[in-house]
């Protein structure tokens, strides 16, 4: 294999390190100043997404950046960034920072709001240090890093269901990881090493290796939402504040499905898991996942309750890319890390805003809203046109590919699975978008129901003027960012994300 | 010696290890504290005896003074041990004895199980 | 004066226990106590990096040579179980001047102390014993003292809870004495290097009488240190004695029987001696009946202090396990998680101890929203609580690692499992509690004011940070104990 070149810079490190500080500085800092937390928060995410993008002259060279810190922990901490690791981390970075400042509007006059900055900028640098990690353990500590503060995200309204809902999370996100622990140590057993980038770490089939890529998989499929481990997802992201799920279901359940790509493609290896044709079970998983979280959204009238099942089946159609295990697959594979990630994120700040201005979760309740909010709703109907996979956008492009790879790999049939997923979501949130703008049944009673729910509509008859409680321009900006970017990256002749996921995709197959 | 053999090859044995089953015994089942001590003291002896016994040789005398070739000397080890032993077993007992007098003095009973249905 | 420190160890606490219950009165003596602690503390570190290179020092008492006279050793494992053991002291006598006072009938404060240095000197003694017959002399030395600082709180239920430990023990020392007898019988010998070269010749001449004599000493040191079916005692002794006792009683003195079992087992039945035994399965199905049993058990208790004495049994059951298993990784983790341990559930039991000064409650639901009134200590609370479930970058997880790659390399996978399982349980009873610290409602609010004496607060965080630190610097532990661990198997 044509070993990549290293570039050996403290930069990974350093990315890791700076939200880390800002944490503690923005916990600190926020007990006397608040404005001035909130945006060294922002300004913690833009500095990350900045040195991430600024890796991209190594990255296009083909090079892989590397931090090697052998001091720390038993094993020593690495840091290794090849494409894929900076395509992730960048947008990982990108979509934090929009979040967080959609969240110095949102949050305003929240309680515990202190709390919430500290620790979504701590999630921040394990998510990041989730992506760049060298090796398997660096892995696990920066994917506990980004599991547990998260947990203080979820649980932040303390309600009774957001206890429980943070405690189901706690305990199958901690039995999850004591399941990666386990695969984490088999591994090094095995092959005496744990390092990521070599292809084929384990090489003989045995029991113990089995129950190795059992391990990884159960560890990895409970953050990803894979069907029988999903049990948390569609509980604690629809509790949380509405940046933060945002994160939850953009970002973090991401880096499961980054994990099982790492242990499959580097830990394994493409030979052994097509000789072993141990992939079929993450194959079959993730079809079911498909089926069952879509399915599953349409039943639910709950915003953010549809768009947590949504998660899980745009999951599924990450986690079926990669088991397909042919190049053009997983080209697609990467770039749906990138489309849904965008699209997921601005649907549920679009979620966010709408609880916010009308106060209303339940989709029946949607009637004309589109009038209210026109560019929220604008927004959120080309997100979700994304995720149905309509064609200028990035979900087809992506589902485009995925469909090429399943023909390539000589598995058709899995080609209907991805045309079910996007009949199933056109038919879960097309009726939302439908409902907003076209439905005039209900509309002379909706200001009843306006007022009875929120002062911002009591205000006045003037209620029913067109976008007459748009969210603010702070909270605007990142929702339009990243309906923008549904659009402008599949349109663009230089479809930069695109070339990324292919060079990564060449690189995980070589 | 192999214990097994020992214990029929020679009675001190046989009694000393009688005694600490006994001993045992009694600690473990008997709901007595003031049993429970007596019982402490018997495995004690019982251990302190079968201690004696292994340093004593058969018409062996003390060793205290050089007398010459050809005499056998009982160990000496054995004794100290066994006289720290016995220091360690009375403080313990003493040490038991006191609390259980507080004890009684509280609650006006020895019984473990009567104890345990007061506590509850 | 550097020649006699291994002897020192112990006496230093032994002569301060004397000399407090004399000039120790009208709350000097604290001070006298501390200034003891201090002292042994630097002692061991001292001889901790004299050893550290591998140097053991022997110290004859008395000038007697060995086989007559007493000797005593202190080889790197000795040293840095002696400092770390030494350090947790220290943090529990600083945190105890506080909280003892309060606790206790003012008349026996200063017996306090001087039981507190007595315990030390017993558990010093057994660290440094070579010495088969000294080893039971300081291991009754510990336990008096340890009954000592659980019934000095004249309640009920401390002096049940003494007496049942007293009982036990005495059924241990029976155990361990009549073991003594039987390989004084067989060997002649009690220094323990002089019986390990005997024994395998006495193993072949009279099995019988070794194995007696293997099973007598392992379950006398396996009672004292509340191994799975003889843990009864711990639950009552370490829940009902005052805070800083429970902190002393679970964090070393339950290890200190652990460590004498080490030592004889590493250097004494070692080889041909053992491989006829089935004292390392047994020890693995014992240990694996504490992790899962002291879990479930302490999962269903509702005092604070009960459950943490249950989650002692849990990780007793650890340390057992990696020694069972008997090879280097393992041991290794063994090793390191009886430092890491003593370290984390003195912690806790601090924690539980502050809690319960300042609010007088002590059971795990009135601990809800009480990070509103004691944040640091609510981290401190969360960083042990973690640790024992043994996330990253705290100790807790180093320990485990090595655990974990031990079975694997014994070639147990089910036993790691067994693990992981543990883990997930403690989870279960740990999580909810911090849960309901940080974001719970506190049914009544304790009385307004700080969070409580810097004196008690201090130590807490001073040893959170340390299993911080440990968690993310583990090598200078870790370097020693692989090399220990190495020698110990004889490798």
């Amino acid at each position: 294999m044509q070993q990549a070149f290293e570039f050996p810079t403290a930069m990974p490190a350093l990315i890791v390190l700076i939200p880390m500080v800002g944490a503690v500085l923005a916990y600190w800092v926020g007990l006397r100043w608040e404005s001035v937390r909130n945006w060294l928060c922002v300004l913690v995410a833009g500095a990350s997404l900045v040195l991430c993008l600024s890796m991209y002259p190594f990255i296009r060279e083909g090079g892989v950046v590397v931090t090697r810190l052998p001091v720390l922990l038993p094993l020593g901490l690495s840091f290794r960034v090849d494409v894929l690791g900076y395509l992730l981390s960048s947008l990982t970075a990108a979509i934090w920072l929009l979040a967080t400042f959609y969240s110095l509007d949102y949050m305003k006059g929240e309680h515990g709001v202190n709390r919430y900055y500290a620790f979504l900028t701590l999630t921040l640098s394990g998510a990041l240090g989730t992506f760049m990690a060298g090796d398997l353990f660096t892995f696990f500590l920066f994917f506990e890093l980004m599991s547990l503060p998260a947990a203080v995200l979820v649980i932040h309204e303390e309600t009774r269901e957001a206890v429980q809902a943070a405690l189901k999370y706690l305990f199958m996100t901690i039995g999850g990881s004591l399941f990666f622990f386990f695969s984490l140590v088999a591994t090094y057993q095995l092959s005496g090493s744990v390092a990521l980038g070599t292809k084929g770490l384990i090489t003989v089939a045995t029991p113990l290796s089995f129950l190795t890529f059992a391990g990884f998989l159960i560890s990895l499929g409970v953050k990803a939402g894979m069907v029988p481990l999903h049990m948390w997802l569609p509980d604690a992201h629809p509790v949380a504040p509405s940046p933060a799920s945002a994160l939850l279901s953009g970002i973090m359940i991401k880096t499961g499905a980054y994990g099982m790509l790492r242990v499959m493609y580097e830990v394994y290896g493409l030979e052994f898991l097509q000789r072993t044709g141990w992939n079929s079970v993450l194959l079959t998983l993730s079809v079911i996942t498909i089926l069952m979280g879509s399915a599953v959204a349409i039943t639910q009238f709950d915003l953010k309750r549809r768009l947590a099942y949504s998660s899980i089946g745009q999951m599924g159609c990450i986690l079926l890319g990669m088991s397909l295990m042919s190049e053009r697959a997983l080209t697609g594979d990467v770039f749906h890390f990138f489309a849904d990630a965008v699209a997921k994120s601005c649907l549920f700040l679009c979620a966010g805003v709408i609880l916010k201005r009308t106060g209303k979760r339940d989709i029946r309740q949607f009637a004309g809203i589109g009038h209210l909010l026109p560019v929220t709703m604008a927004c959120f109907t080309v997100s979700a046109l994304t995720l149905v996979g309509i064609p200028p956008l990035n979900g087809f492009v992506s589902k485009w590919q995925l469909s090429l790879g399943a023909f390539d790999a000589g598995m058709p049939a899995y080609a209907l699975a991805l045309l079910a997923s996007s009949m199933l979501n056109a038919a879960y949130y097309l009726p939302i978008v439908l409902t907003a703008f076209f439905d005039r049944s209900v509309q002379k009673e909706a200001p009843a129901v306006g007022v009875a729910l929120n002062p911002i509509v009591k205000k006045g008859a003037i209620g029913w003027q067109l976008g007459s409680i748009e969210a603010s321009a702070i909270m605007l900006v990142p929702m339009v960012l990243l309906a923008l970017s549904c659009a402008v990256f599949a349109l663009s002749p230089q479809n930069w994300p695109l070339r990324l996921a292919e060079m990564a995709a060449r690189l995980l197959m070589q | 010696m192999e214990i097994s053999l020992g214990l029929f090859l020679r009675l001190n044995y046989l009694v000393a290890i009688t005694l600490f089953l006994i001993g045992l015994h009694t600690m473990l089942t008997h709901s007595n504290l003031i049993k429970k001590v007596m019982g402490m003291n018997i495995m004690e002896t019982g251990i302190f005896l079968f201690l004696v016994s292994i340093g004593y040789a058969r018409q062996s005398l003390a060793p205290i003074v050089d007398q010459g070739d050809g005499v056998i000397y009982a160990n000496p080890l054995v004794s100290a041990i066994v006289l720290t032993g016995i220091v360690i077993a009375v403080s313990t007992t003493a040490y038991t004895l006191s609390m259980i007098v507080k004890l009684y003095e509280r609650c006006g009973t020895l019984d473990v199980d009567r104890l345990e249905r007061l506590r509850t | 004066m550097l020649k006699h420190l291994p002897v020192l160890l112990t006496v230093m606490p032994l002569a301060g226990a004397f000399l407090v219950p004399v000039f120790g009165r009208s709350g000097r003596g604290h001070r006298m106590a501390l200034v003891t602690v201090a002292v042994t503390l630097l002692a061991a570190v001292t001889m901790l990096g004299i050893t550290a290179g591998g140097e053991v020092l022997r110290y004859r008492v008395g000038d007697w040579p060995p086989p007559w006279g007493i000797e005593l050793r202190v080889d790197a494992l000795g040293a840095l179980l002696a400092s770390f053991f030494a350090l947790v002291y220290l943090a529990v006598t600083i945190f105890a001047g506080r909280d003892i006072p309060g606790e206790l009938n003012p008349a026996s404060v200063h017996w306090y102390w001087s039981l507190l240095l007595l315990l030390l000197a017993g558990i010093n003694g057994v660290v440094t014993a070579h010495d088969l017959f000294n080893l039971f002399v300081f291991t009754e030395v510990f336990s008096l003292a340890a009954c000592g600082i659980i019934s000095i709180r004249d309640r009920l239920d401390s002096l049940e809870a003494a007496i049942k430990y007293l009982i036990l023990s005495a059924v241990a020392a029976g155990c361990i004495l009549l073991g003594i007898a039987l390989v004084y019988m067989v060997t002649g010998h009690l220094n323990l290097s002089y019986l390990a070269a005997e024994l395998p010749m006495a193993a072949r001449l009279y099995p019988k009488n070794v194995l007696a004599m293997v099973a007598l000493l392992t379950t006398g040191f396996a009672l004292k240190s509340a191994l799975f079916p003889l843990h009864v005692w711990l639950p009552d002794a370490h829940s009902s004695a005052p805070s800083p006792s429970s902190a002393l009683l679970s964090g070393l003195v339950v290890k200190v029987g652990i460590v004498a079992l080490i030592r004889l087992f590493t250097t004494v039945f070692t080889g041909p001696v053992i491989a006829a035994l089935p004292v390392p399965v047994f020890m693995i199905v014992m240990a694996v009946g504490g992790i899962i049993f002291g879990a479930l058990f302490a999962m269903t208790q509702r005092d604070l202090k009960r459950m943490l004495a249950y989650s002692t049994v849990t990780q007793v059951g650890y340390i057992y396990l990696g020694f069972g298993l008997l090879n280097e990784t393992a041991l290794t983790g063994a090793l390191l998680h009886i430092i890491n341990h003593a370290l984390l559930k003195s912690m806790l039991f601090m924690c539980a101890g502050l809690f319960i000064h300042r609010t007088g409650k002590r059971r795990i639901a009135d601990m809800a929203g009480l990070a509103r009134h004691m944040p640091l200590t609510m981290s401190c609370f969360t960083i042990g609580a973690m640790a024992m479930v043994g996330i990253p970058v705290t100790n807790g997880f180093v320990s485990k690692w090595h655990l974990v790659l031990g079975t694997l390399h014994g070639g147990q996978p089910l036993l790691a499992g067994v693990i992981l399982l543990s883990s997930l349980l403690s989870s279960i009873y740990y999580f909810p509690v911090v849960v309901a610290g940080w974001f719970g409602h506190p049914a009544s609010p304790p009385p307004p004011g700080p969070e409580g004496p810097p004196s008690m607060v201090w130590p807490i965080v001073a040893l959170a940070s340390l299993c911080l630190i440990l968690g993310v610097w583990p090598h200078l532990p870790l370097r020693l104990l692989g090399d220990v661990a190495r020698t110990l198997l004889g490798r």
